[in-house]
């Protein structure tokens, strides 16, 4: 449904199955939605409190950040990249916005578009390098890898890791609102995630994307502009990283310098989870969300459970690894199907 | 790609000559101009930072051999120290046993690793990626994240004695760089880690057991990446869960700077040693100019790009010389 892929030999899953349950339940998303359906189910029944209002609030404002991060991360995904700088983006935009506001004292008007540019900029500094460099999976790697070094210590060194406190209260309540008892982070996120999705089935910029991760010399030689594709995706990735810091500061109520600096993990897990291909040219943006959901679930469950916090990232990288095993282990089996029926 | 192409040319050409070099005239320049540099307290603290760096560098260069990357190598660094640091603190076991007991998980972690990749199939960035969660994740949850600050006395001296002025750390990482050179220019196996680096269907046809090989490698940087924890443990005479953590850019940079070519199939030994050099004296420079602390990071991730820069450079050399 909300898969989208540049392959035309692709396995036409959404389309022409029987049943549009079936085809819902065959894609990867839908597992991920199964799995936080049990998840959910078992953790309803063996707690008290999680299914109540107040935690659904803490939830929906937790994976609604994180899922955000994991849109932006998938972006780079699907082009057939990375980047290992989200968070570096996210706590230099983070400080960036808070610092606008609490020492040079302007409103949030000015300084959440401040906020967004700085992840533009810093998007556009990973995309020229890349480019610069040869675009490939490593190019992407190192670079990032680098860049993230230098975004957190142009962070450090402007902070020197002291939060910005003073935000105006107009600010924070981009955090605190609720609509009918629906945090607006989740309508914002949701928006964002629904504006992404249409890109992807409707835009050129959205196949031009996916042509680059799914096939680069194929889509060089369509005509593809490879450099400003990436330049372009990599620019969306910091707005969208710088995004994701922006709701979190509003959440959070300050500007914390360590803001993204557990977001490498979640940003690739959630994607990966949902059905985003690591090789590039499939995304999915419902699968994205969905991904982020399943690992909120997870911590707040392991929080219910009196499972000590501890384990989180054990089991983060466990999911993962299961995560991406099952879908190997479809498509292999897949492979098969059609070999033999070949 | 033309431009710096012509700009990073000559240090292509030069190969390990360039970073030498840079460390050669680096140095003089410290030695000249900053105060503080040339002192024996320095220098020896310095060999003891460079020791473990390149120590970091060769734990990554094992699987850059074969052209994967190993992003769990810091937590495969703590897993080694915390294990031989509960061991010789909440159970008493004598120092030598515990060290090896550390390596040895390290290597463990470090043959899953290779084994995973091996065996599923499933890209090794998010196997490595993923492992760098369970592993960090499993060996905080174990031991609660507890500090181990009461270790033997034995194991502490390791990281602070020194035989004839030179620092045992120092010695150790150099016959560490011996035997890794030893087997990678003048071992079968080493042919076979390069070749499967360069092209692995190729190698597989030519009947090397590149399964076995990446399994090895990764079993090895698993290894260093332990040793290197253990003896950062002795150095600061604690083992806690966070060493490792600020390991992965210097790991790719050291390797770089020297040499080694990122797709694989091409490593140096020495020019790694060189290149973890150059990194600890930038760092030690930034620490001696009252640089703030806070900006070292930038720096850091600035050499790194310069390194990744002059590697690409040096591989477009390579590809237009054939």
């Amino acid at each position: 449904m909300m898969d989208s892929t540049a392959e035309r030999g692709a396995p036409k899953r959404s389309f022409a199955s029987a049943s549009n349950l079936e085809s819902i339940l065959q894609s990867s998303s839908g597992g991920v939605l199964l799995a936080v359906a049990i998840l959910g189910i078992i953790l309803g029944l063996t707690t008290k409190d999680f299914f109540s209002a107040v935690n659904f609030v803490v939830l929906a404002r937790s994976f609604s950040v994180m899922a955000v991060v994991g849109l932006a991360q998938m972006i780079i995904i699907g082009t057939g990249g990375m980047n290992l700088s989200v968070g570096a983006i996210g706590g230099l935009a983070g400080v960036a916005t808070g610092g606008v506001m609490d020492a040079l004292g302007y409103s949030p008007a000015l300084a959440i578009p401040a906020g967004l540019c700085v992840g533009a900029l810093c998007g556009l500094v990973n995309g020229w390098l890349i480019t610069r460099l040869g675009v490939s999976g490593v190019t992407s790697f190192l670079v990032t890898l680098a860049s993230g070094s230098v975004f957190t210590g142009i962070n450090l060194g402007i902070t020197r890791a002291n939060p910005f406190y003073n935000l105006p209260a107009d600010f924070r309540l981009i955090g605190s609102l609720k609509i009918a008892g629906i945090p607006l982070l989740l309508f914002l996120m949701l928006g964002l995630a629904l504006a992404l999705a249409l890109m992807f089935r409707y835009l050129g910029l959205g196949r031009q994307l996916l042509a680059l991760g799914g096939n680069i010399t194929a889509a060089e030689l369509s005509g593809v502009p490879i450099n400003r594709v990436v330049i372009t995706s990599h620019v969306l990735c910091g707005v969208l990283a710088a995004f994701a810091a922006i709701l979190l500061t509003s959440r959070l109520g300050s500007a914390q310098p360590d803001v993204g600096k557990d977001w490498l993990l979640p940003s690739f897990a959630a994607p990966i989870i949902g059905g985003t291909s690591l090789a590039g040219g499939k995304v999915s943006v419902a699968g994205a969300v969905l991904g982020a959901i399943l690992l909120a679930v997870i911590s707040n469950g392991l929080v219910f459970l009196s499972i000590d916090v501890y384990w989180n990232q054990f089991i983060q990288g466990i999911i993962i690894l299961a995560a991406v095993g099952l879908d190997r282990v479809r498509t292999i089996s897949a492979e098969r199907l059609e070999r033999r029926q070949a | 790609m033309g431009i710096v192409r012509k700009t990073f040319g000559n240090v292509a050409r030069s190969d390990i000559a360039g970073v030498v070099s840079a460390v050669v005239v680096f140095s003089l320049f410290l030695a000249v101009t900053t105060a503080g540099f040339a002192t024996l307290f320095n220098l020896d603290s310095l060999s003891r930072t460079i020791a473990i760096t390149t120590i970091v560098g060769f734990a990554q260069l094992s699987v850059l051999s074969i052209g994967h990357f190993n992003l769990a190598l810091g937590p495969m660094g703590a897993l080694g120290a915390v294990c031989a640091g509960a061991l010789m603190e909440d159970f008493g076991v004598p120092v030598v046993l515990s060290i090896l007991a550390g390596i040895l998980l390290g290597t463990l972690a470090g043959a899953v690793q290779g084994g995973l990749i091996v065996k599923t199939g499933i890209n090794p960035f998010v196997i490595t990626l993923s492992l760098y969660s369970v592993y960090l994740g499993g060996v905080t949850a174990v031991t609660k994240a507890k500090f181990y600050s009461h270790m033997p006395q034995a194991f502490n001296n390791i990281g602070i004695v020194s035989v004839l002025d030179v620092p045992l750390l120092f010695i150790v990482a150099l016959a560490i760089g011996i035997v890794l050179w030893i087997l990678t220019a003048r071992t079968a196996f080493g042919r076979q880690l390069l070749a499967t680096g360069a092209n692995p269907a190729a190698a597989q046809f030519s009947g090397i057991p590149t399964q076995r090989v990446i399994v090895t490698a990764h079993a090895a940087s698993g290894c260093l990446a332990a040793a290197a924890g253990i003896l950062l443990a002795s150095r600061l005479g604690s083992a806690q869960i966070s060493i490792g953590n600020d390991w992965m850019l210097v790991s790719f940079a050291a390797p770089v700077l020297g040499g080694t070519i990122l797709s694989g199939g091409k490593v140096s030994v020495i020019g790694t040693i060189f290149g973890a050099v150059l990194m600890s004296l930038i760092t030690n420079a930034l620490v001696l100019t009252g640089v703030s602390y806070f900006w070292f990071q930038s720096f850091l991730g600035a050499i790194l790009l310069a390194a990744f820069a002059i590697d690409r450079a040096r591989l477009a050399y390579i590809r237009g010389m054939k």
